[in-house]
């Protein structure tokens, strides 16, 4: 008997399964463009309430109508919570993107910059309306780099969670050197390892434990709350 | 991508390959002609049987209830040094019914494939089938399986074998993978790359297995041996899909554990005793893809079995609970805070897109097997294929999880 070799049915198998792979890389296309088209959208959006907030603040600075100020606070609240919300989601489809990273490289500037803009208006929040608000930037860098980065970040989601609207962490990559803000800030501050955070604008380098950064954050409300206790 | 998603990546590729390859070859093969009896050749059935007082009986009874005639089937029971009554037993068989032929040699325990070579020696039929003491076979099995001996080429043919009762969930859970396997079987029978021919009711061409000196040890499976060196020697191995065996399953999940250990080493080594198969054109598809498939399947599964383990469940429960510990365990602030939201942009297509892949083709191979055994797929419901579906392929990287670490103190014991 002689054996044969189906040397057609393995070529068919194999433009079927390339046909599949393809099939699902570009379904992979579609997805990643509706996630970029997704993120412009919000951040739009998300502009438009940041100018709006500034010609908020002047007008409140210009005529004393400190009346206004829990009002304007309440919008700042929800802005900044929706904007940490996609630059979250952001992060999460960059590190899943494997098509459209330069897109995606773009957005993520203009998040970075958003939230330094919102970190800068919570300075003038607090001299405007007395607001009782800890800001904290948050400098990360790629896994290898910084191995604790990761544990680092969920001690600060966790005190998000805990404190809520009072607390503001703001983060930014710093291998993002695209952009020259970054790199002012890793000068002024003088950086050279990560994670760092710069606490209302106190510099701490390394991994933080959350009893030494609730020491340091509780120090800073005027107003007392259960959430500080033992930490005064 | 980095490089546990890469090796996935070509894993689930090379499965893909393989699935759509074989489900090719099942389209393409025409099914074969009727094959009409044109006399009936005489049939020993051996059944050797170690310590099977209690289904041995069930066994011999639908050998002589076989709709075939008698004179021309001859049994032979061997009993293997058992411990228990099954030589009485059979006795009693024997004297209850005069009017078949049917022999009692009795051996000191040597195993089943020295049972198998001393019925060899003293059959007289054309072909020589092998009925485990454990197994019940219809009664129009022979009558449809002799016939496809007419092509001389043909060595052995075999059944479609099914679970006996199956009745615990392990049970149910093994019938569809015999639902699946013998599908896959068939598939194979197309391609002339049939590896195993086992115990329950494989019927054999016996001038051939003397040609080839009967059976050898091969590794606790000599059905893996037996039908390896057919397959060298060029025989055709048949499946039949209309030819059906009943056989008893291990119950609980210890005996099912050592029973896929022995398979799975058995085929391994088996294989590994035949590479110069492997890779050798000489050979067709047997040889480039099916002892390929043999010798890597395993590991593959394993590997497949340990990276999801590892990246979808040990790897987050360690960095959580280690997360968790950095914030003093306070896990009711994570709970009173959660918000539940759907965005369907946030779903990781990737995995998505291979879920619905692997889901859509386990879809199309469930169904045809069924057609193809004639099973019902909710037979028992929805629960036991789901279990099946799900945990199968954990179940058999834990297997190989299991071969492999034997292989590895085998060989440190050698040395």
């Amino acid at each position: 008997m002689v054996r044969e070799l189906n040397k057609k049915r393995y070529l068919i198998a194999g433009i079927i399964t390339a046909v599949i792979f393809l099939l699902g890389i570009m379904l992979g296309m579609v997805v990643e463009g509706q996630r970029v088209q997704y993120i412009d959208k919000i951040n739009r959006i998300e502009k438009l309430d940041y100018t709006s907030l500034q010609i908020q603040y002047a007008y409140i600075e210009q005529l004393s109508r400190e009346e206004n100020c829990k009002a304007v606070s309440k919008t700042f609240e929800s802005s900044v919570k929706s904007l940490i919300e996609t630059s979250e989601r952001l992060e999460r489809y960059e590190k899943n993107a494997n098509l459209n990273k330069e897109e995606f490289k773009i957005l993520k500037r203009e998040y970075m910059l958003a939230q330094l803009n919102y970190w800068l208006l919570a300075q003038r929040t607090k001299e405007i309306c007395d607001s009782d608000l800890v800001t904290i930037l948050y400098f990360y860098s790629t896994d290898k780099e910084c191995p604790r980065c990761e544990e680092q970040a969920f001690i600060l989601t966790y005190l998000k969670q805990k404190f809520g609207n009072n607390l503001l962490i703001f983060s930014l990559d710093s291998t993002y050197t695209d952009e020259p803000m970054i790199e002012m800030l890793k000068q002024q501050y003088d950086m050279h390892e990560y994670p760092t955070l710069i606490i209302e604008n106190r510099k701490v380098e390394g991994f933080v434990s959350k009893s030494e950064i609730l020491s340091m954050i509780c120090k800073k409300y005027s107003e007392k709350t259960s959430e500080c206790e033992g930490y005064y | 991508m980095d490089l546990p998603n890469i090796i996935l990546s070509v894993v689930y590729v090379i499965t893909l390959f393989y699935t759509v390859f074989w489900l090719i070859t099942f389209i393409d093969t025409k099914e074969d002609k009727k094959h009409k009896i044109k006399h009936n050749p005489l049939v020993s059935v051996i059944v050797p049987a170690y310590n099977e007082e209690k289904s041995i009986k069930e066994t011999l009874d639908s050998l002589i209830r076989l709709d075939y005639p008698k004179e021309r089937i001859e049994i032979i029971v061997v009993n293997d040094g058992s411990k228990d009554l099954t030589a009485q037993v059979t006795e009693t068989f024997i004297s209850d019914n005069p009017g078949c032929d049917i022999k009692l040699i009795n051996q000191e325990n040597q195993g089943k494939w020295v049972a198998m070579n001393n019925a060899l020696k003293s059959a007289k039929g054309e072909f020589f089938a092998c009925l485990d003491a454990d197994s019940v076979v219809k009664s129009d099995a022979l009558k449809k399986m002799t016939p496809y001996f007419e092509d001389n080429n043909v060595a052995i043919v075999l059944p479609l074998i099914k679970v006996k009762k199956p009745k615990s969930i392990l049970q149910r859970f093994q019938h569809y993978e015999y639902i699946i396997n013998f599908f896959y079987k068939k598939i194979m029978g197309c391609l002339n790359c049939i590896h195993v021919s086992p115990g329950p009711f494989s019927i054999y061409r016996k001038s051939v297995l003397n040609q080839l000196g009967g059976f050898k040890e091969g590794h606790n499976t000599e059905d893996l041996e037996i039908a390896l060196r057919v397959q060298k020697n060029n025989y055709k191995i048949i499946q039949l899909m209309n030819a059906e065996v009943y056989t008893s399953l291990p119950g609980n999940f210890k005996e099912l554990y050592h029973q896929r250990n022995r398979w799975n080493k058995g085929a391994l080594l088996n294989a590994w005793d035949y590479r110069k198969i492997i890779f050798n054109k000489k050979y067709g598809d047997f040889g480039m893809m099916q002892m390929p498939v043999v010798i890597c399947s395993g590991f593959l599964a394993m590997t497949i079995m340990l990276m999801l383990l590892y990246f979808n469940i040990l790897k987050p429960v360690l960095t959580n609970f280690y997360n968790l510990s950095l914030v003093d365990f306070d896990i009711m602030l994570f709970i009173s805070n959660f918000k539940f939201s759907i965005n369907f942009l946030d779903f990781n297509y990737y995995k998505a897109i291979i879920m619905i892949v692997i889901l859509t083709i386990t879809l199309i191979v469930v169904t045809l097997a069924h057609k193809h055994t004639n099973e019902r797929i909710m037979k028992f419901g929805f629960f036991p294929l789901v279990s099946y579906l799900f945990f199968y392929y954990l179940f058999l990287g834990f297997v190989w999880v299991g071969v492999t670490k034997d292989l590895i103190l085998k060989k440190t014991k050698k040395w």
